[in-house]
Order: C-alpha cells, then structure tokens, then sequence
C-alpha cells in the first residue's frame, strides 16, 4: 500500500509539472510612454529588466528635452533661433554624425531640411501645399555644407536651421540599450515610434523575429527579419502624409527639389549595429532611389544592410541578411 | 481501492492536464477584452463580446476629440479633431493586429490580452518623421 501511494504521489508531481511548464517564460518587464512626438515601446527581460527600462525612459525623456525642435528651451531650438552658437560635447558629437551621414548619402539625408519640413507643415499638422516660389527662396538656405562644427562652436549662415528628427531616434535607441545595459539587462528589444532595436539575443539564446510593416496596409507585415543586437529601421511615405486635390503629400522631403522625394521606392528598411546610421540612412535610400541605394551599400557593405520595396511591390535584399528574411513576395538579393 | 479505480483516476487527471495544457494558453491570447489608455492611464476596458448595441465614447486631449465606436465585436476611432486621422484610417483592432494610436492625443487602443504573433516587434508603426 505505502508503495502504491509513493507511486501516486510521484505520478501527480508530475502531473503539476506538466501543467506548470507553459507559463515557465524568463520574467518579462514592458513599458509604453510617449515622447519624441511618437510612441515608445520598450521590454527587457531578467531580473534587471525593470530597473533597466526606468532608466531607460529618463534617457529618452532627457534626449527628448536636449534635441527636439518643437520645444523651445532645446540646444538645437536655440541654435535655430540664433539665440546661442555653443552647444554641450553631447549635442555636437551627434551634429558631427549629422553631417557625416549627410555628406555619406551626398545630401540625400540632409540635417538642414527642416524650413522645408516644416513649411509643409509636417511639423504643426497643419499641412499645406506651399507656394513654387515659398520653396524655391527656402531652398537657398538647405545644404548640411553650410553648417560646421568646431568643438562645441556651431556656425551657419542665417536662414539655415538645423533638426536632429532624422537621426534623434536613432541615438535615444542606441543611448537607451547603453542604459539597459549599464543596468545588467542583456535581453532587451525597444521600439521608438517604429524604429526596432534589440539589445542580445532572445532570453532563449534565439535571434528577435522583427516584421516589417506593409505599406499597403499597416496593420500587417510584408516580411520577417531574423536578426540579433542589431537595429532595425523602416522609412516610408505611407507613415505620414496627408492628400489634397487627389494627390498624395508624404513626409519624407527630398532636400534637392523640395517636394516628397518621389524615387519610386514604398518602403526603405536598414539594419545595422549603428542605430544613428541606421536612422539618417533609411530616409537617405528612399530619397534616392534603388540604383543610388544599391551603389551606396556596394561601397558600405560591412556597414549595413537593407530591405526595399519598390511601387510595384519586389522586394530588393542585401546578400548579408538575405537568409535571415523571408517574405512572400518577388524578392532579388543584392550581391556586392 | 483497486487498481482499476487508481488507472481511471490517473487516466481522467491526466486528461485534464493535458487539455488545459493545449487550450489555456490558446484561450487567453484570443481574449475579447480592449484597453482604452489615454498618456499610459487605463481609461476604460471594454468586452466586445458583450457589447450587444452600438455606443460612442469620446475622449479629449490636446488635438481635439477622438470620437471611438464600440460596437458588437468591434471597435474603432470614427472620427478625430486632428489632421493627420491615422486613428481613424487604421480601421478596426484586428485580432493580433496593431494597436489603435493618436499620437497627438496619447490615446492608445489595444487588446487586454495581446494575441501571440510570429513577431517580436514590427517596424515603421506610427513613425514620427
């Protein structure tokens, strides 16, 4: 009889063991707040994870205040305003990247975009088409050649005005896993307003699986990115844009002509373990075009990767991620 | 007890376990429960499956109102004071789909019980600039 009930007992441990096992996952810790003018998603896993992601949106939260133009007290509002021509090591070490970036896509990225930008009232919401000859005079002040940045001394001609939007995602991203990492977390992935970045691997040891947005429809995705520390980025049209008289108006200016670039590409997706790079260069290839995209990475292979869609939906892979995506559409591989 | 007794028993718990263990994690992802969060702040939770007759819930921020349409099943932002309306072109929340979002407004839309995606993460969602 003892014997029979030693039996029992261990056969119903098991038992618990076997309903037990699903929720065995490692401690998960999230955190959603908006700043930046989008939406932050953060999680990180271990033990550490919470602590981390706490610091993490300070680190946001104070980037937020450093660089954002829509708020008035911002180094680069004041730089703007003609109000100062010093900024702090941190501002200037990130304008430096600014223009480096600029002068790498040969002004596709530009960092002096944002009269323009904000003429079509990207910035305000309150979109307008502007006037042939508004562009043209405000033109003349666009061009990163005529910034320059001398330690923490700024200089530019009146008129031109600097805005960190195009790579200030990508530094919080990249400034938010130092945090998490400086907090003991080794499994994080955060999202800023769309622009994916994983710290590690999954708590698992597997690679994060990261879609990437359909601009047809954003609810859903076109592919999916196998990838590990590394972040990755997706510019489009269809993210901002507002229409009048029939026609589509979308965000992503091209800084030569002033209009929405319009180089026939839907969607520009970068991956790299530069979250800086990653940023200027995704809005850099969809100004562009895919033949200037697929030089730029021929001479920056072992910088970066990329994923375009072209309007008539092919899909366009670099050969150093191409066997870590898979999609369902027609899709070439770029090869050096 | 005879041994036939002590089989059926361990028969039938592990029947049960086994069952729970397919269909409970199954049963919680599909959950029919919305969170409405304004800025982080939980306003509302809504079941779908039991709403029986179309109602409207405005909520207020910074860029106007965002006028939300809960009904059978479904819900959706039907209109908004601001101009981009990508609340509102986002259609219905879909099952695992993207959360409902008005970035001028924080306002936030989203399933209690998130379903779970072959994804960990999806880029370009309510990209700022």
């Amino acid at each position: 009889m003892a014997k029979r009930t030693g039996i029992t007992l261990i056969f119903a441990a098991l038992l618990l063991l076997l309903c037990g096992c699903s929720g065995g996952e490692s401690q998960k810790s999230t955190d959603e707040f908006f700043a930046m003018d989008t939406v932050m998603d953060l999680t990180a896993y271990g033990k550490n994870g919470a602590a981390g992601i706490t610091a993490a949106e300070t680190e946001i939260n104070r980037l937020d205040a450093l660089l954002s133009v829509g708020n008035a007290d911002s180094e680069i509002a004041r730089l703007d305003a003609g109000q100062t021509t010093t900024v702090s090591e941190e501002t200037a070490a990130l304008l430096k990247r600014a223009l480096a970036v600029s002068k790498m896509t040969d002004g596709a990225y530009d960092c002096t975009v944002y009269p323009l930008v904000s003429a079509w009232g990207f910035f305000s919401g309150d979109y307008r088409v502007p006037e042939a000859s508004e562009i043209e005079t405000l033109l003349q002040n666009v061009g990163w050649e005529k910034v320059s940045v001398d330690g923490t001394a700024v200089s530019m001609p009146a008129g031109t005005q600097l805005d960190l939007g195009g790579i200030g995602k990508g530094y919080a991203s990249a400034q938010a896993k130092k945090v998490l990492q400086d907090a003991g977390v080794t499994s994080a992935i955060v999202s800023l307003g769309g622009n994916i970045s994983a710290l590690g691997h999954k708590p698992d040891g597997s690679n994060w699986t990261v879609a990437i947005q359909d601009p047809a429809d954003t609810s859903t995705y076109f592919g999916l990115l196998e990838t590990a520390d590394k972040c990755v980025i997706t510019s489009g049209g269809y993210q901002r844009y507002f229409e009048q008289d029939g026609k589509t108006y979308w965000h992503i200016l091209d800084p030569e002509t002033g209009y929405p670039a319009d180089s026939g590409i839907l969607s520009a997706t970068v991956v790299s373990s530069d979250d800086v790079l990653s940023d200027g260069l995704s809005t850099a290839l969809f100004v562009m075009g895919l033949d200037k995209a697929e030089a730029l990475w021929r001479e920056n292979s072992d910088l970066f990767d990329m994923i375009l869609m072209t309007s008539d939906r092919k899909v366009y892979i670099t050969s150093g991620i191409s066997d870590d995506f898979t999609t369902e559409l027609d899709c070439e591989v770029v090869r050096p | 007890m005879k041994t036939r007794t002590w089989i059926l028993i361990f028969a039938a718990l592990l029947l049960v376990c086994l069952a729970a263990w397919f269909f409970l994690p199954k049963l919680l992802q599909t959950g029919s429960e919305v969170g409405i969060y304004q800025d982080g702040e939980l306003l509302k939770t809504v079941d779908l499956s039991k709403v029986t007759a179309t109602t409207t819930m405005t909520v207020s921020g910074s860029a106007g109102d965002n006028v939300i349409e809960i009904s059978p099943g479904s819900i959706c932002v039907r209109s908004a004071g601001c101009p981009d309306q990508t609340c509102v072109k986002h259609g219905p929340l879909k099952a695992g789909g993207t959360p409902i979002i008005c970035l001028p407004n924080k306002l936030v839309i989203r399933w209690m019980q998130q379903a779970e995606t072959e994804y960990d993460a999806m880029t370009g969602t309510e990209a700022a600039s």
